[in-house]
């Protein structure tokens, strides 16, 4: 036999990357913000509590994750060029981040395209389903409310500036376009999307319908995944004399401390 | 069959092992983090601006909301993301067990358990989790001890491997990967968490599972699962 003091070893080193795995792991003392840059033709700098975090930050970037202590941030977007937090362009809001949670800041265009605003999506985090991975789409852009199609058909309906939609699909590649409500002729796409497995992705549609600047933003967040529920290997009965003897051996050792001392007897001739 | 005492030690051992697993799974690995996609300056559509991470000569360093930590980490988020290919596993060889087949790629089946080959003399990687050599996390592969089609498999001696042996993983692409054994464990699958065993983060390591333990007629399944742990082999 070749097991026994190596397997007991080894069975405790793998306790132990159990244990040590587990602090390498994302900090859910605190809150993730990411900052999404959603309006077109203009590059800002964005201050955070009075302080520049971003410069020079430009449409269609995505900043962080940051990962922050939770708590109410105030946050102001100015031009690139401005010298302080005096005139902001958006802002400033404040963004109330909670502990354990994951969000994204918006910089974007309003409905009507009249001024650039922030909305602060708290991006769904929770475990998806093994072989599922989750689309979120975000209308940020200056237009219309909008069905979302795959493969031709709606698949989410009448969504307006600024709400979000979401579903848990099976991990692939989906064919997504965006079109006015009601209508199936896309404004956007169509594009390829792939929804990974454990994966949440989030489709932006930014910018400006009437200005022709529609497009598509992705974030991806990882780590969603479940594991599978079970590992069915044993189909049939593997009947062969050497390792299933001492199973079954070892069965009937427990079986005789119920039914007595002949079936033992018997558990121990059949061990040789 | 000469020694039931030191099968014993491995069950006890496997024993422990589960116990440490349990209390383990009080608290889950995997908490989401947020991935960078595409690297800056690949497509700007504002035309020109620039992504210089470093503070303009007029404005003072940024202080980092987050002590310690460096620069912001900033992709280009325009358009969609693709699948990265990856290499899937095609061949497994564990020598000292006389095993080398052929692997597949394998999904999740309809009752949400991992799709086995019914064929126990082909063993199935799980395709949403790394493949081998990966940088990090684990990569699952898995056979059925004994199947209809096979009653008898190469995975049904895997109780047998011992801390050290070698193992070799061929990707399609003719990559080799090296792996030792690192420990086997035999854990109940009515209370075995999974979760460590899909993991997709640490130190990359090869879990082989299969099936063992009990025989239950009722449920046509054996009570266990047999799972080796390998790492890549170093020097």
């Amino acid at each position: 036999m070749r097991k026994s003091a190596a397997a007991l070893g080894g069975t405790l080193g793998i306790a132990a990357l159990v244990l040590a795995a587990t602090p390498a792991t994302a900090d859910s003392h605190t809150a993730s913000l990411s900052v999404l840059h959603g309006v077109p033709d203009l590059t800002v700098d964005v201050y955070v509590n009075g302080e520049i975090t971003l410069d020079d930050f430009a449409p269609g970037e995505l900043a962080g994750p940051l990962e922050l202590e939770p708590g109410t941030y105030t946050v102001a977007i100015t031009a690139a060029d401005a010298a302080d937090d005096g005139a902001p362009v958006i802002g400033p809001v404040d963004l109330p981040l909670e502990e354990g949670r994951n969000y994204t800041a918006v910089a974007h265009l309003d409905a009507q395209g009249s001024a650039p605003t922030a909305t602060l999506f708290t991006n769904d985090t929770s475990p998806t389903a093994p072989g599922e991975g989750r689309l979120t789409v975000r209308h940020v852009a200056a237009a219309p409310a909008v069905d979302v199609l795959a493969g031709g058909e709606a698949v989410i309906s009448g969504l307006a500036n600024p709400d979000e939609a979401s579903l848990d699909l099976p991990a692939g590649t989906v064919s997504a376009a965006v079109a006015a409500a009601g209508t199936t002729e896309p404004v956007i796409g169509p594009a390829d999307v792939t929804v990974a497995e454990g994966v949440s992705t989030v489709v932006y549609a930014w910018g400006s319908l009437e200005a022709g600047t529609l497009a598509l933003a992705t974030q991806t967040i990882e780590g969603l995944h479940s594991s599978p529920d079970g590992v069915p290997t044993g189909q049939v009965q593997v009947v062969e004399e050497s390792s299933s003897a001492v199973l079954w051996a070892g069965a009937a050792a427990v079986l005789a401390l119920f039914v007595g001392f002949g079936v033992r007897r018997a558990a121990v001739t059949r061990d040789r | 069959m000469n020694s039931r005492g030191m099968r014993r030690t491995g069950v006890a051992a496997a024993v422990a092992g589960l116990a440490l697993m349990v209390g383990c799974s009080l608290s889950p690995g995997g908490q989401p983090t947020t991935s960078t996609a595409t690297p800056v300056g690949d497509a700007d559509p504002a035309g020109g601006a620039t992504t210089e991470p470093a503070p303009g000569p007029s404005a003072p360093v940024p202080a980092s909301p987050v002590p310690g930590e460096g620069p912001i980490p900033v992709v280009d988020s325009t358009g969609t993301r693709t699948a990265e290919p990856v290499v899937a596993p095609a061949r497994l060889e564990l020598a000292a067990l006389g095993i080398d087949m052929p692997v597949t790629a394998v999904d999740i089946a309809p009752d949400g358990q991992m799709e086995i080959p019914e064929n126990a003399l082909v063993a199935g990687w799980y395709r949403f989790g790394p493949t081998a050599g990966a940088v990090s996390g684990a990569v699952v592969i898995a056979a059925h001890a004994g199947s209809y089609v096979t009653p008898v498999g190469p995975f049904h001696d895997l109780d047998e491997a011992a801390a050290g042996d070698p193992i070799t993983v061929t990707l399609v692409d003719g990559t080799a990967v090296a792996y030792d054994v690192e420990s086997v464990e035999r854990l109940a699958k009515d209370v075995i968490d999974l979760g460590p065993y899909f993991d997709r983060t640490g130190e990359h390591r090869l879990v082989l599972i299969t099936c063992g333990g009990r025989w239950d007629p009722e449920r046509r399944s054996y009570d266990d699962n047999i799972v080796l742990t390998a790492r890549i082999r170093t020097g």
